[in-house]
């Protein structure tokens, strides 16, 4: 019961357990007078960070079985919640446990309802721990806290598993049936520890009440079981019928790892099942359910929050992280940056200076091989000459020459015009190849002469076209 | 009327405070690494861009280093043509073309000719015009030689008419008009 102090119930007052429990620290008491609970609500205010546990151990509760007929889900809860109404307005604090079938019966849903019948034994403590806005955990009737101790007793006949158990505590004797791991009935009856008879009668008298009253069949086998310390089981069975066991309350104390107790208290067992058990049925409380609901509530708004902080916290130092990195990289952008305004300097000194812009030269040197071709006629005159001596015969008898430097579509031009001797048909197709030879010239005849070699001729004009400068 | 405080029940307001503190930190610490980081991005980003931009000004400049030195190869090939000669004035170069023992030794008319130049023309043309009867056609070769040999740009005949004269006189019958061509410097 980590964080948890146990509070004890009795009709004689609340016993406040210490946390965690001690044998040099008694439990403090308080009455249910006036004074005790004005006592109690200012220890509540010295322990305002506490949780508590409530353990209602009074013989004023009536347990009464109400079996439900065969329905969906949704019609049983809708039963339910009229039947815990309709109880609520007898007794606000009940426990409802569900209750199987017996074994053998016909399937049937039965429900559990224990009932405390003196609510003002509780209400003015639960009332203080409102007030003090004390965070309670659970409040428990004492026979629904024993039901872990069952797995721990000897297993009871029969298929119905049923067990009447006797235990004592500071309250009296507590006599409980247990079919399986559930609780149909239980009875407190004040008595002095030791008084072994009355003990042994009043478990006898539960057992005749319970065949009376029909909370059991008949023929259900019906372990009889006492929990007491050692040294009295002698006399308990002295005075038992031969079908009672006795268990022996400090190696029960050990199975279930509670301190071993000093009498025959079961007490310090039941508070040891509190604390290592959560699902134990627990009375209900209309206001502090809602305390209960809203603790939890903040509790998950804590965790919510704190898990959302935890996530951000994480994402941030992702994010720094990666920030970091980023400015890293920043750092080497930055360099790079400076060695390229360093290496754009230098490019930008090292461009040669030119006397006129470099596109104007481009422009002029374009036109360059144009020119060359235009200006040089003296080869081509040469290259002219060179065909003339290869044919004698032919004489020029004037030369025109035409070149605009300004049109870069036109190349230089040469008209010749040739005087040819009439007894050589072919021969003006001959001189013209060799011109074309030895000039590299376009020929072509002028001004719609032609190379027709059939008739005689005695004049011809050629005209040369120099797209290439000529040899 | 109740404050808005005392309506919060009271087992919710302690996690209510210790959930908004840790909401808000956690909220605050996120926003601030948010912040630096997409302040981080940014400046990167910009960064990156300015680099991409120097880079490109880089190859630019590169370029610009291989024109010049292609337009010097350039400039050095017009020069090898002759055609970075300062231009002369159309008289002036009459009279230097007169000069030549070539022209002066046939009695060839040398005079100034118009070149008819365009202002988008990136070369000057000057003129002259060259008429006059020879003796000989490999006078007018000479002629041509001692013109270009006067360096005052690419000599370059615009027009020439070489004709074989029918009468008594020197047989070779020349009307040419050349042009020195020069690059036109200015802007």
């Amino acid at each position: 019961m980590a964080g948890r102090t146990l509070l004890h119930l009795t009709r004689d007052g609340l016993a406040w357990h210490p946390q965690p429990p001690s044998d040099a620290t008694p439990p403090q008491r308080f009455s249910p007078t006036h004074d005790g609970l004005a006592r109690f609500a200012e220890h509540l205010a010295q322990h305002t960070t506490l949780r508590f546990t409530l353990l209602v151990d009074v013989p004023d509760e009536f347990f009464t079985v109400e079996p439900l007929p065969k329905l969906s889900a949704g019609d049983r809860r809708a039963l339910l919640a009229r039947r815990r109404e309709r109880l609520a307005h007898e007794t606000p604090y009940f426990t409802e446990a569900p209750l199987p079938a017996l074994a053998g019966d016909a399937p049937a849903d039965d429900c559990l309802f224990a009932s405390l019948v003196r609510p003002d034994q509780l209400k003015p403590w639960l009332d203080a721990l409102r007030h003090a806005n004390a965070a309670l955990t659970g409040i428990h009737s004492a026979p629904f806290a024993a039901l872990p101790l069952l797995r721990h007793l000897p297993p009871p006949p029969g298929p119905a598993q049923a067990r009447l158990v006797a235990s004592l505590g500071p309250a009296g004797l507590r006599v409980s049936c247990y079919t399986g791991p559930h609780l149909r009935f239980s009875r407190l009856t004040p008595a002095e520890p030791h008084a072994w008879h009355t003990h042994v009668q009043e478990l006898l008298r539960t057992r005749q009440h319970l065949a009376s009253q029909r909370l059991l069949p008949r023929e259900t086998p019906l372990q009889l079981l006492f929990i007491a310390p050692q040294a009295a089981h002698g006399a308990i069975r002295q005075l038992a019928p031969p079908d009672l066991d006795c268990v022996d309350l400090a190696a029960l104390a050990r199975a279930c790892g509670a301190p071993e107790p000093p009498d025959a208290d079961l007490t310090p067992l039941l508070h040891r099942t509190l604390a290592r058990h959560r699902r134990i049925p627990s009375i209900h409380t209309p206001g502090l359910q809602r305390q209960h609901t809203l603790r939890r509530a903040g509790t998950a708004l804590i965790l919510g929050a704190a898990l959302f902080a935890s996530a951000a916290g994480v994402v941030a130092y992702g994010t720094l992280d990666a920030t970091q990195t980023t400015r890293q990289d920043i750092d080497r952008l930055r360099q790079h940056i400076a060695n390229a305004e360093r290496a754009i300097a230098q490019a930008q000194a090292a461009i040669p200076p030119t006397s006129m812009p470099p596109e104007r030269i481009h422009a002029a040197h374009q036109r360059l091989p144009q020119l060359l071709a235009g200006s040089q006629p003296t080869a081509a005159l040469h290259a002219i000459s060179r065909a003339l001596t290869r044919f004698p015969q032919v004489s020029l008898t004037r030369l025109d020459w035409s070149f605009d430097p300004h049109d870069t579509h036109t190349a230089p031009r040469l008209d010749l015009r040739l005087a040819l001797p009439d007894a050589a048909p072919d021969l003006a197709d001959a001189f013209t190849q060799a011109l074309r030879e030895q000039t590299r010239a376009t020929v072509s005849p002028i001004d719609g002469d032609t190379l027709d070699t059939d008739a005689p001729r005695q004049r011809l004009g050629l005209r040369l076209t120099f797209d290439t400068p000529p040899r | 009327m109740t404050p808005p405080l005392a309506r919060i029940p009271p087992p919710l307001r302690r996690p209510l405070a210790i959930a908004g503190t840790a909401i808000a930190t956690g909220a605050t610490l996120l926003a601030f690494a948010l912040h630096a980081h997409h302040a981080a991005q940014d400046e990167h980003q910009a960064l990156r861009q300015r680099l991409q931009q120097l880079a490109h000004n880089h190859q630019t400049l590169l370029a610009r280093q291989a024109d010049a030195r292609q337009a010097l190869a350039e400039w050095a090939d017009l020069r090898q043509a002759g055609l970075l000669a300062d231009t002369p004035s159309h008289r002036l170069a009459a009279q230097l073309a007169a000069r030549p023992a070539a022209a002066s030794s046939t009695a060839l008319r040398l005079a100034p000719a118009p070149s008819h130049d365009t202002p988008e023309s990136p070369f000057i043309l000057v003129g002259i015009g060259v008429q006059g009867r020879l003796a000989h056609d490999g006078h007018l070769l000479n002629l041509l030689e001692e013109l270009g040999a006067l360096k005052l740009g690419l000599l370059v005949p615009l027009a020439c008419r070489v004709e074989r004269a029918a009468d008594d006189g020197p047989p070779i019958d020349i009307d040419c008009r050349f042009a020195w061509v020069s690059l036109r410097r200015d802007t």
